[in-house]
C-alpha cells in the first residue's frame, strides 16, 4: 500500500470504534481484516477514489451489524447478547430504546387516535356542560379545593351521556389503534342493540310502562 | 456437535484446496459473486470456529501503515470434511435418480 501520512489511511477511526464493542478475537479475525481489505481497495482505487470509499464502508458497516447481531457469526453477537439480558443493568438501558425505536411505528395510529379522541371527547364534554350545567361531569362527592372535571376518575360514568361519551371514545381510540377490532365492535353493538331491542319488547309484552333510565336523568 | 457444511463453506474450502492460501478478498473475488464482501469474514470466522480453515496474519513490511491482511487455508479436517460431504451428496444423487 503506498505510504500515506497516519491521518488519510481510512480505516483506523472504525478501528477504534469497533474496539468498544468488540473483543479482541472477533477484531482480530472479522474486523481487521476487512478494514484491511477497505484500505487497499481505497488506496488502489485512484480516480474513483470517493465511489470506493463509499462501497467499502457499506460493506464494513454490513458486516458489523452481522457479527453484531448473529449468533454463531464469529464475533459473539454482543448487541444480541445485551438485548438478551446477558448484561444486566447495561441490556436495559439499551433494550429500552431499542424496543420504542422498533415498535413505535406501530402504535403511531394508536397515539395519533388518542389525541383526537380526547381533543373530541373534551368538546363533546364542554358542549354537554354549557347545555346541562347542573348534571355532567360534576361529581356528586365534591370537596373544597379539588375541581372533579379534571379527573376523569370523578367524572361519574356509569349508565349517564358521561359514561356514553366514555366508551364510545375508548371504542374509537382502540378501534383506530386496532384495526383488526372492527367486526368485532360491530357485530358487539349490533348484538347489544338486538338484546336492548329485546329487552324493551318484553318489559311492554309484560303489560308495564318501559322507563329509559339514562334518558329519564 | 455435529459440524455442519453450508454452501457458502463449502465453496470456500473447494476455492482454498484449489488456489491454495488466500486473503478473504481474494476468495470474493474467485466466487463469481458467491461470496459477499460484508459477510465473507463471518463465514470465514465461523469455519475457522468449526476447524475447517486456518488463517495467520500477513506480515507487513517495514514502515507500512495500512492494517494487516489474514491468509485463509484449509485444514485437515476441512478437507476431509469436504470429501465426506461431496460422497454423501453424490450418494444420495444416485439414490434419487434410480
Amino acid at each position: 500500500m503506498t505510504r500515506q501520512a497516519d491521518g488519510a489511511v481510512p480505516g483506523h477511526g472504525l478501528l477504534r470504534l469497533v474496539r468498544l464493542v468488540f473483543d479482541d478475537d472477533a477484531i482480530d479475525k472479522i474486523l481487521e481484516p476487512a478494514l484491511a481489505d477497505l484500505q487497499r481497495a481505497v488506496s488502489a482505487a485512484g480516480t474513483r477514489r470517493a465511489w470506493v470509499l463509499v462501497r467499502e464502508h457499506a460493506a464494513f458497516w454490513k458486516l458489523v451489524v452481522v457479527a453484531l447481531t448473529m449468533p454463531g457469526a464469529g464475533a459473539g453477537a454482543p448487541l444480541t447478547a445485551v438485548l438478551l439480558g446477558r448484561h444486566s443493568a447495561g441490556s436495559l438501558l439499551l433494550l429500552v430504546p431499542v424496543l420504542y425505536a422498533a415498535l413505535s411505528w406501530m402504535f403511531l395510529g394508536f397515539v395519533t387516535g388518542s389525541i383526537a379522541a380526547g381533543i373530541l371527547l373534551s368538546f363533546a364534554l364542554a358542549s354537554w356542560n354549557r347545555r346541562h350545567p347542573t348534571e355532567v361531569a360534576c361529581s356528586r362527592r365534591l370537596t373544597a379545593g379539588k375541581d372533579p372535571e379534571i379527573n376523569i376518575s370523578s367524572v361519574p360514568v356509569g349508565g349517564d351521556i358521561g359514561g356514553f361519551f366514555f366508551v364510545a371514545a375508548s371504542s374509537a381510540v382502540v378501534l383506530l389503534g386496532v384495526p383488526g377490532l372492527r367486526v368485532f365492535v360491530i357485530a358487539a353493538v349490533m348484538v347489544g342493540l338486538l338484546v336492548a331491542w329485546a329487552r324493551v319488547a318484553w318489559i311492554r309484552a309484560q303489560g308495564e310502562p318501559y322507563v329509559n333510565h339514562v334518558v329519564g336523568r | 456437535m455435529t459440524p455442519t457444511l453450508p454452501a457458502k463453506e463449502r465453496l470456500i474450502l473447494e476455492l482454498l484446496i484449489a488456489h491454495g492460501a488466500l486473503y478473504g478478498l481474494e476468495l470474493v473475488d474467485r466466487s463469481s459473486g458467491a461470496l459477499k464482501r460484508g459477510t465473507v469474514y463471518v463465514t470465514l470466522g465461523r469455519m475457522e470456529a468449526k476447524g475447517f480453515v486456518t488463517s495467520e496474519r500477513e506480515d507487513l513490511p517495514e514502515g507500512a501503515i495500512g492494517l494487516p491482511r489474514r491468509h485463509y487455508r484449509t485444514t485437515g479436517f476441512g478437507e476431509r470434511a469436504l470429501r465426506a460431504w461431496s460422497m454423501l451428496a453424490a450418494e444420495l444423487r444416485l439414490e434419487v435418480q434410480s
